[in-house]
């Protein structure tokens, strides 16, 4: 007999990633995704590995700064995860760990840096602060407005649409349903499990029950746990990027600023990814935000990426640009992800928020401990539902 | 450059063909302030491509075809109410669904927006890309792009030509190419003159379309007489050649409809022209959200549209081949209809004689039809014979280098996707420079034939701003 079951909702990252670990240490699991598998956040997004403090976790000042530094173990675990991840999956995944560099083009911007990488030191994380001179030593590519960069050695990128199906083929093969184009649209519980009403595109319902609910629907997650009574303060927020067309070996770095919204990488076929958290905008229907609908990419903000970037690498000028598209990421009020199981919904457990690429690997086998083992050996107490109780207390 | 223009524009009219040059006729006279983008450096689109403006083309566009639309062709050119935006390409649309729209383009000083109200999406056709070993060598050209240099300079492209196919366009093409002093191996038809003859029985619709079946009838009649052996019931097998094309080999299609490649001959030619017809440039409404349905017969994805032409995105307009590609003349009264709508929604030009003109234009437009869909019966390809062409290292996405058999093995039935966006995404195919025009028809027909699903649910590849590449250099403020 199994030893648990387990209906994961969402097609993503996550969920794929979860299913896998799940079903490896013996679950029952079946994935419910309403759409095609990897066609949100973690087929869209731009596949940057940020091991360093991020720019948007060190730019609200020294005290905020200090708070979010608590998330570096979980950046440590997924340093360890990436490494190792093309030989436990068995596939390329065109995973590059060159490392990655924060750039400074301002004293202000400098002195962040500094202060970040003493927060670094003092978690752990095995970072170094570049004077001029070193980060183009190291980057020729650079524009020498640059001053300084905070340095990872692991930091780097890998192809978002190889990563999540790889382990979704391996979770299939450790016996893991799948059901795609299917809606899950309700969920109730009775004292000894979970029923959840799925339907599937050929509009033909089905009840399942399942001991467990793994919420990993990503920006949607706020939708899921609404159908299980609970409040989730996650945000959809729609993302754009930029990708121009093959270009010669131009940036072997994952690049990264410590005042300007940038990321940028060059992927193995030579096509450089050009993003960094600018936005688009969300349709709307009935006066309020369209989740269900990609969102509509910005001009304005199409150049003003494009801006930063060859700002900072020149010759990205004389590259064409492909295409721009969007996205839908996740966003939870204080910023942390949400990890664990929701206190007023028992068996009902949630993965989302933060860097989900990046840290994706890493819910994804914190989430299958936790479920088959009611515990997990580092400490992510941090990051429980459980910081929301004071929403959730007036549910009935 | 960012010449954002502060004013708001009534209308722009993206392309000057056929169905632009009619709608900017319509609504001319009532002060407008209306915007016309193409990418080529004169009016006239695709089918009355013009030399450039310095150049001298004796004859150019000769025969009773053309006349008509020449004629309006220099009215409507030497407009000067009309801002002209020529050898600029619109990159996409932006806010298209809030009342002031953005249309964002890169003309020959770089790149701006412009603010509008509405626009009139016109863009034409491409050639549908037809897959085959050999046809990525340089020198296999589609028909369409011979007949382009033929008409705009007087160029003949290449020596001699081979034509393969199954539209009638390349009659046409072929007996230009002569006139214009080059050679042509062969046409080659993939119909049997039985299946030609059948389509041509019903005689009302030729009779009302005597002129055309007249004029095609003497372009066979001068390719005949020049020797020129016109094939039918034959297909292309392959293009030969090391570094460009030195031949091309052409084989009989049996009762099966299966290819006999024991049978294949070979043409000496440096040419080879491909006609299998023709796709709707509908990429740029597609981007701006507006619904399309599947129509294979009419050319893959098609915007469908109201009475006033107007596409489930308001005040974005449709006319031309991205309604079903059905011809010039059917643009034409399309572009008319586009405009007398907008006019009447604007609550302008309301009164009897509009609906009269709309009357008439529906009447016409009606007996176009007909004879497009007669066209379309008469040049119709079976899929089965397409993908005989195909061997295993055949290229079908030539720009991320992906194989026919790449297509069969990405394709392997799989939980993850089933639609052209996921595939797409998992396989590479279409995510190269040509942003999926030249695979993504084939893809989505065989993701349907291979799902079971039908291709409105399988979909196309989702099209995203920019619509075709740009410098990044044109795009930043300068
Ligand atoms: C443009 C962009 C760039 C990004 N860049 C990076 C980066 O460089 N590095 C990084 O670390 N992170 C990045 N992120 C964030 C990262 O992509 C996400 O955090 C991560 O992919 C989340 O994975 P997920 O599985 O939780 O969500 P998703 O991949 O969004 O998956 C959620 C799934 O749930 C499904 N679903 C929703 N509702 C239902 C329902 N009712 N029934 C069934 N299924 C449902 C959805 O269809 C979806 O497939 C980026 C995000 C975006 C949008």
């Amino acid at each position: 007999m199994a030893l648990r079951d387990v209906l994961v909702i969402g097609g993503g990252l996550v969920g794929c990633a979860s299913a896998f670990y799940l079903a490896k240490a013996g679950a029952a699991v079946r994935v419910v995704e309403r759409g095609d598998l990897n066609r949100e956040a973690s087929g869209r997004n731009a596949g940057s590995l940020h091991f360093q403090l991020e720019h948007r976790l060190i730019e609200h000042g020294d005290a905020q700064a200090e708070q979010f530094a608590q998330i570096i173990p979980l950046n440590l675990m997924a340093i360890d995860a990436w490494s190792g991840l093309e030989a436990e999956l068995g596939v390329d995944l065109e995973i590059i760990m060159h490392g990655g560099l924060m750039l400074a083009e301002t004293p202000e911007q400098v002195a962040r840096l500094e202060k970040k990488y003493a927060l670094e030191q003092r978690w752990g994380l095995p970072t170094e602060l570049l004077d001029k001179e070193a980060v183009l030593k190291r980057a020729p590519y650079l524009s020498d407005t640059v001053m300084a960069a905070g340095y990872s050695p692991q930091e780097g990128h890998a192809n978002p649409r190889h990563v999540t199906l790889a382990y979704a083929r391996a979770a299939a093969k450790a016996g893991v349903i799948f059901d795609t184009k299917t809606h899950v649209k309700s969920l109730k519980r009775d004292a000894s499990c979970w029923h959840a009403t799925i339907k599937h595109d050929d509009g033909k319902e089905e009840l399942l029950k399942t001991q467990t609910v793994l919420n990993a629907a990503g920006a949607w997650a706020g939708q899921i746990a609404e159908m299980a009574n609970i409040h989730l303060p996650v945000y959809p927020v729609p993302l754009l990027m930029n990708v121009t067309e093959e270009a010669p070996p131009l940036l072997d770095h994952l690049i990264q600023h410590a005042g300007r919204k940038i990321t940028m990488k060059q992927v193995r076929d030579g096509q450089i990814l050009i993003g960094g958290g600018w936005s688009s905008r969300f349709h709307q229907k009935n006066g309020r935000l369209d989740y269900d609908r990609a969102p509509e990419p910005i001009h304005e903000n199409i150049i003003g990426n494009l801006a930063v970037a060859t700002d900072l690498v020149p010759q990205l000028k004389n590259q064409h640009l492909l295409r721009s598209w969007t996205g839908i990421a996740s966003v939870t009020t204080d910023q942390l992800p949400i990890l664990g199981e929701v206190p007023e919904a028992p068996d009902f457990y949630v993965a989302t928020g933060g860097s989900g690429f990046t840290l994706g690997p890493v819910y994804a086998r914190l989430m299958s401990e936790l479920i088959l083992t009611g515990g997990t050996e580092a400490q992510i107490d941090l990051y429980s539902p459980r910081r929301f109780r004071h929403i959730n207390m007036f549910m009935g | 450059m960012i010449a954002d223009h502060d004013t708001v524009a009534d209308m722009v009219i993206v392309g000057a063909g056929p169905a632009g040059l009619a709608a900017i006729d319509t609504l001319g006279g009532q002060g407008l302030n209306i915007h016309v983008i193409d990418e080529q450096h004169r009016a006239g689109g695709q089918i009355y491509r013009q030399p450039p403006a310095t150049f001298r083309v004796s004859n150019w566009m000769d025969g009773p075809l053309y006349d008509e639309g020449k004629a309006l062709l220099r009215d409507v050119e030497s407009r000067t109410d009309i801002n002209w935006h020529f050898g600029t390409t619109v990159l996409g649309l932006f806010d298209a669904d809030d009342p002031v729209k953005q249309v964002w383009l890169n003309g020959p000083d770089g790149a701006y927006t412009l603010k509008t109200r509405a626009v009139l999406i016109a863009p034409g056709c491409y050639d549908l890309p037809v897959a085959f070993p050999g046809w990525t060598l340089p020198g296999v050209m589609s028909a369409g792009g011979v007949q382009a240099f033929v008409k705009s300079q007087q160029i003949v492209p290449g020596n001699r030509f081979l034509f393969a196919g199954a539209h009638p366009l390349q009659l046409i093409v072929a007996d230009q190419v002569l006139a214009a002093g080059g050679d042509v191996a062969a046409v080659v038809f993939s119909q049997s003159f039985r299946e030609v003859f059948k389509a041509l029985k019903h005689m009302s619709v030729l009779w009302r379309h005597q002129l055309k079946f007249r004029e095609t009838a003497k372009v066979l009649g001068r390719l005949r007489k020049a020797g020129i052996p016109v094939i039918f019931n034959h297909s292309i097998l392959n293009a030969e050649g090391q570094d460009a094309v030195t031949g091309a080999r052409v084989v009989p299609i049996g009762e099966d409809g299966v290819i006999d490649s024991a049978r294949a001959r070979t043409f000496d030619c440096d040419r080879v022209a491909i006609c299998y017809g023709f796709l709707p440039n509908s990429e740029l409404v597609r981007q701006a959200g507006a619904h399309a349905e599947w129509d294979r017969q009419a050319g893959g994805w098609i915007i469908p549209h109201d009475r006033d032409m107007c596409s489930s995105v308001p005040d974005i307009y449709v006319a031309g081949e991205i309604t079903g590609v059905a011809g010039a003349e059917v643009a034409a009264e399309e572009g008319r209809l586009a405009a007398l709508g907008y006019l009447s929604r604007m609550g302008k030009n309301t009164g009897d004689s509009s609906i009269i003109q709309r009357r008439d234009i529906e009447s016409r437009l009606k007996s176009l039809r007909g004879f497009a869909d007669l066209l379309r019966q008469l040049s119709h390809v079976p899929q089965s014979l397409l993908d005989q062409l195909l061997s295993a290292d055949t290229l079908i996405c030539r720009c991320e280098g992906r194989t026919a058999a790449d297509l069969e093995t990405d394709l392997a039935p799989s939980p993850h996707f089933n639609t052209a966006d996921g595939f797409k995404l998992a396989s590479r195919f279409g995510m190269g420079l040509c942003q999926g025009r030249f695979c993504s028809h084939r893809v989505t027909q065989k993701l349907a034939q291979q799902s079971g699903l039908d291709e409105n649910k399988v979909g196309g590849f989702s099209t995203r701003v920019p619509v075709k590449p740009v410098l990044i250099g044109d795009l930043l403020p300068k």
